[in-house]
C-alpha cells in the first residue's frame, strides 16, 4: 500500500526530481533514512528531520499525510 | 553549604609569589554563576582602563561554573580570561577537556591571577594545597613535552594542565592556552598574557567525590536521559560520526566557504579537506571529560606531514583556516600546521588568518620575496604556510611582523597592505561568512572580543520548521538567513541569551539545547539538582545578559564606542561566485540593525547600557565605573 507525504528540502539539498513535493507517494511503513536514499540525498549531509513540526530521525516511519522537513548541517563551531 | 560548587576562589599575586583564599557568598555564585560572567565581574573590579594587557597589571582568570564537573556529558568547559592584548579590550576564551573539571575537583571555583613572577613559575593546585613551583626545566618546550615533565614533577600522572607553548612565551598576540595537547583557549591572546606573567602552567589534581551535589540521584537520573538522548539525536549522532570537519562541504555548497582571505566563498578543494579526505586520515575519536558524544578527532597522516597523534586533530576552524582562506586542499599539510600550533601555543584561526594575509600581500606585490629569505608565499603553498608559522613561532623576520596579527603587522607593512586586512576590533575573523547567515554578521560586529564564532545561533541551521527549537527563547517566526531586518535583530539578541548562556555556565554548545540533545527544561532541571537553586530559564537568561552586558562596559571603559561595533570591507562587497554569487551586506542597514540592537537592550545611541538597565540587572555598581569612561 502506497501512502502521500509531503516533503520539503531545506538549503542546499536538493532531489532530483522533487524540490519541495506536496503529495509524494511512498510505500506505507517507509523510514526517513530509506526516503532520503531513493531521493538520492547524500544522508551524510542531513541534520536534522522535523516531521509534522516535531523532531525525528532518520529511523522515524513514516505514515500518510506527514509532513517532513529536512534540514542540512549548516553551521559551525 | 555550596552544591556543585567549592564556594572558594583562589587569588595568587605572581610579583609576590603569594596568595589568598576568598569565600564569596551564595548570592555571588548565583548572580555570576562562573564563565564569562564571573570572569568579567572579577576584571572589572581589577583592572581599571588603559592598562597594559602584557604587563603585571593585567589579571588573568581561569574559571569553571557552578555546574562545572557534574558528570554530564559537556559539562567540561572553563574560561581564561584577561584584558586581551589584541583587541585591547574584554578578552576570554573557552576550552573542553579536562582541565575545567579538574580545577573545580582541585577545591577553587576560579583562580585569579595578578602580577608578574620574577622568573618562569608554574602553579599547582593539589586538593586545596597551592604551590607556586619553578618552571625553568620547562619553559622553551612544546606543550607535549611540558605536559610530561610537569606530571613528572609534581609525581602525579593524572594531573590535569592548562599550558602555554614557546609562542606564548614569546608573547605572539594570538598564542593560546592548551590543556591534554588537543583543547585550546584559543582567542584572544590569553597564551601571550600568560607568558607576559612568566606563568608557563596551571597544573591541577584533585577528587571528584569532594563535589556534593543537591540531589545526587536526579543528577544521576538525568545524566542517563541526556546520555541515552546523544546517541537518538541526529545531530549528536552525525557529530560522534563526523565531528566538525563535516561543517567543510555543508558551508561550501551553500557558497559560504571562507576562501583565498575571504576574496572567494566556494573553495574547489573543500572536499579534500572536508570528510571525504578527513576519513582517510581519521585515526580515532576523541572526547571531553564524561562525555558521551565523543566528537573530537585524533589524526595520523603520512611523511612528509607525519603528525604527533597526542595533539588531536584539525576541526572545522582549522580545517577553513589553513585549508580554504590559504587555499590550500592538502589535509596533511593542514593537520600538521594544526599539530604545530597545538605543540607551541598557537590560535589555529589567528594563525591562519594571518597566513592567508600574508599570503595575499605577496600575491599583489605587497610583500616580496625579499621579506621572506627568498620565498613568495601565494596561495596554495602548503610548505610556505608551515614555514610561515615556524617563523611566527619563533619571531623571526616576517614571522616577527606576522605574530602581532594581521591588524598590526598590516599597518606596519603599510598603505597597500591595508586592502587585505581583515579583523574586527582587532581580532582575527572566524571561518563563517555572515553575507551567507547575517545574524552571525550581527554577532561578529558586536562580539565584546571581537569576531565570535560560537556567540550566537547560526541563522542557517533555524529556518522553517526548525524555528520550533527555539520558541522557549521567544523566537517564533521562522529565520530567513539572508534577511537583515527587525526579526533578524530580535533572533539574535534572544539566541545571543541561549548560546551566551553556554559560556557562563560551562556547557559545550554540541550538546546543548536547542539544536543537541539536552533540552532546555533538561537543562534546568540539571543545574537545579546540582545546585539546589530553585532557578528558571529566565532567571539564568538575566544572568547571561548581565555578562554581555559587564563585558560591553569593560569595552566602553576601554574607549570602544559604535564604530567598533563593525564588519570589514570585503563582506560588504558582493561574493564573486557560488550559490549566494551577489550577496552582500549593505553598510547602513547593518548599521541600522546595530542601533536596534542597541535600543532592544536598553543601552544609548552610543552602545553604552543606561543606568535603568544596569539597576535592572542588579549591576548599580558599575555606575561609577562606567561613567569613568
Ligand atoms: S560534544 Fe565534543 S567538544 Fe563537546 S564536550 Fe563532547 S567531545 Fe567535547
Amino acid at each position: 500500500m502506497n501512502v502521500n507525504i509531503k516533503i520539503k528540502l531545506f538549503a542546499t539539498l536538493r532531489a532530483p526530481s522533487t524540490e519541495t513535493a506536496d503529495c509524494y507517494s511512498i510505500p506505507a511503513g517507509t523510514t526517513v533514512h530509506a526516503l532520503l536514499e531513493q531521493l538520492k540525498i547524500p544522508v551524510e549531509e542531513v541534520n536534522l528531520v522535523f516531521i509534522n513540526g516535531n523532531c525525528g530521525n532518520l529511523t522515524s516511519i513514516l505514515e500518510g499525510g506527514d509532513r517532513l522537513s529536512v534540514f542540512p548541517s549548516l553551521g559551525g563551531g | 553549604m555550596p552544591y556543585g560548587y567549592n564556594g572558594k576562589i583562589l587569588h595568587v599575586n605572581l610579583t609576590d609569589l603569594n596568595f589568598e583564599i576568598e569565600t564569596p557568598e551564595e548570592i555571588f555564585y548565583r548572580r555570576y554563576i562562573g564563565g564569562s560572567g564571573l570572569a568579567a565581574y572579577y576584571l572589572l573590579k581589577n583592572i581599571g582602563p588603559g592598562v597594559d594587557p602584557l604587563g603585571p597589571e593585567n589579571v588573568l582568570i581561569f574559571t569553571g561554573s557552578v555546574v562545572t564537573g557534574a558528570p554530564f556529558s559537556g559539562f567540561s568547559r572553563y574560561t581564561v580570561a584577561a584584558k586581551s592584548p589584541l583587541t585591547g579590550g574584554f578578552g576570554e576564551s573557552e576550552a573542553g577537556g579536562y582541565f575545567g573539571p579538574e580545577l573545580k575537583f582541585s577545591g577553587f571555583d576560579a583562580v585569579v591571577i595578578k602580577g608578574k613572577a620574577p622568573k618562569p613559575v608554574y602553579l599547582w593546585i593539589n586538593n586545596g594545597r597551592v604551590e607556586l613551583k619553578d618552571a625553568d626545566a620547562v619553559w622553551g618546550l612544546g606543550n607535549a613535552e611540558t605536559l610530561d615533565k610537569i606530571r613528572e614533577d609534581v609525581g602525579d600522572d593524572k594531573a590535569r594542565i592548562a599550558s602555554i607553548g614557546p609562542a606564548g612565551e614569546r608573547m605572539v598576540l594570538f598564542a593560546n592556552v592548551m590543556n591534554e595537547l588537543a583543547h585550546a583557549n584559543g582567542r584572544c591572546g590569553m597564551g601571550a598574557v600568560m607568558g607576559s606573567k612568566h606563568l608557563k602552567a596551571v597544573a591541577c589534581r584533585g577528587d571528584a567525590k569532594h563535589l556534593e551535589f543537591a540531589d545526587a540521584e536526579h543528577v544521576k537520573k538525568l545524566v542517563s536521559w541526556h546520555n541515552q538522548r546523544i546517541k537518538e539525536h541526529l545531530p549528536n549522532q552525525n557529530m560522534r560520526k563526523y565531528g566538525t570537519p563535516m561543517f567543510v562541504v555543508g558551508l561550501n555548497k551553500a557558497g559560504i566557504l571562507p576562501t583565498r582571505n575571504w576574496r572567494e566563498s566556494v573553495f574547489e578543494g573543500a572536499e579534500k579537506i572536508g570528510v571525504p579526505g578527513y576519513e582517510k586520515i581519521l585515526k580515532r575519536n576523541a572526547t571531553c571529560y564524561r562525555c558521551a558524544v565523543g566528537c573530537k578527532r585524533v589524526v595520523e597522516t603520512a611523511e612528509p606531514y607525519h603528525v604527533n597523534p597526542r595533539y588531536g586533530g584539525p576541526e572545522y576552524e582549522t580545517l577553513a583556516s589553513f585549508g580554504s582562506l590559504c587555499g590550500i586542499d592538502d589535509l596533511g599539510a593542514v593537520a600538521k600546521a594544526n599539530e604545530l600550533c597545538n605543540h607551541n601555543g598557537l590560535d589555529t584561526i589567528g594563525a591562519g588568518a594571518v597566513v592567508a594575509f600574508a599570503m595575499e600581500c605577496f600575491e599583489n606585490g605587497v610583500l616580496t620575496a625579499a621579506d621572506a629569505d627568498g620565498r613568495k608565499i601565494l596561495f596554495g603553498d602548503a610548505d610556505g604556510m608551515l614555514w610561515l608559522v615556524d617563523k611566527i613561532v619563533n619571531r623571526k623576520g616576517l614571522g616577527d611582523l606576522l605574530a602581532q596579527g594581521v591588524k598590526r603587522a598590516a599597518q606596519k607593512i603599510g598603505d597597500k597592505a591595508q586592502a587585505y586586512a581583515f579583523t574586527i576590533k582587532g581580532q582575527e575573523i572566524p571561518l563563517h561568512d555572515p553575507r551567507g547567515k547575517t545574524g552571525i554578521g550581527l554577532s561578529f560586529a558586536l562580539s565584546p572580543t571581537g569576531a565570535d564564532h560560537v556567540e550566537t545561533p547560526h541563522d542557517t541551521i533555524f529556518v522553517g520548521d526548525a524555528v520550533k527549537l527555539l520558541a522557549p527563547l521567544g523566537i517564533l517566526d521562522p529565520v530567513v538567513p539572508l534577511a537583515l531586518d527587525e526579526a533578524k535583530v530580535h533572533f539574535f539578541k534572544q539566541g545571543q541569551l541561549s548560546w551566551g548562556l553556554n559560556n557562563v555556565l560551562g556547557i559545550c554548545n554540541f550538546v546543548d539545547a536547542p539544536l543537541f540533545a539536552l533540552s532546555y527544561e533538561k537543562l534546568i532541571e540539571a543545574v537545579k539538582a546540582i545546585t539546589g537553586w530553585e532557578t528558571s530559564l529566565w532567571e539564568l537568561l538575566r544572568a547571561t545578559e548581565r555578562s554581555e552586558v559587564m563585558a560591553r562596559i569593560f569595552n566602553n571603559r576601554e574607549g570602544f564606542g559604535p564604530e567598533d561595533d563593525c564588519l570589514f570591507r570585503r563582506l560588504h562587497e558582493p561574493i564573486p561566485a557560488g550559490p549566494l554569487k551577489g550577496q552582500r551586506i549593505d553598510p547602513d542597514r547593518m548599521k541600522k540593525a546595530i542601533q536596534l540592537y542597541y535600543e532592544m537592550m536598553g543601552w544609548d545611541e552610543q552602545g553604552r547600557p543606561l543606568p535603568a538597565k544596569l539597576h535592572d540587572l542588579s549591576l548599580g555598581w558599575l555606575m561609577e565605573t562606567e561613567s569613568d569612561g
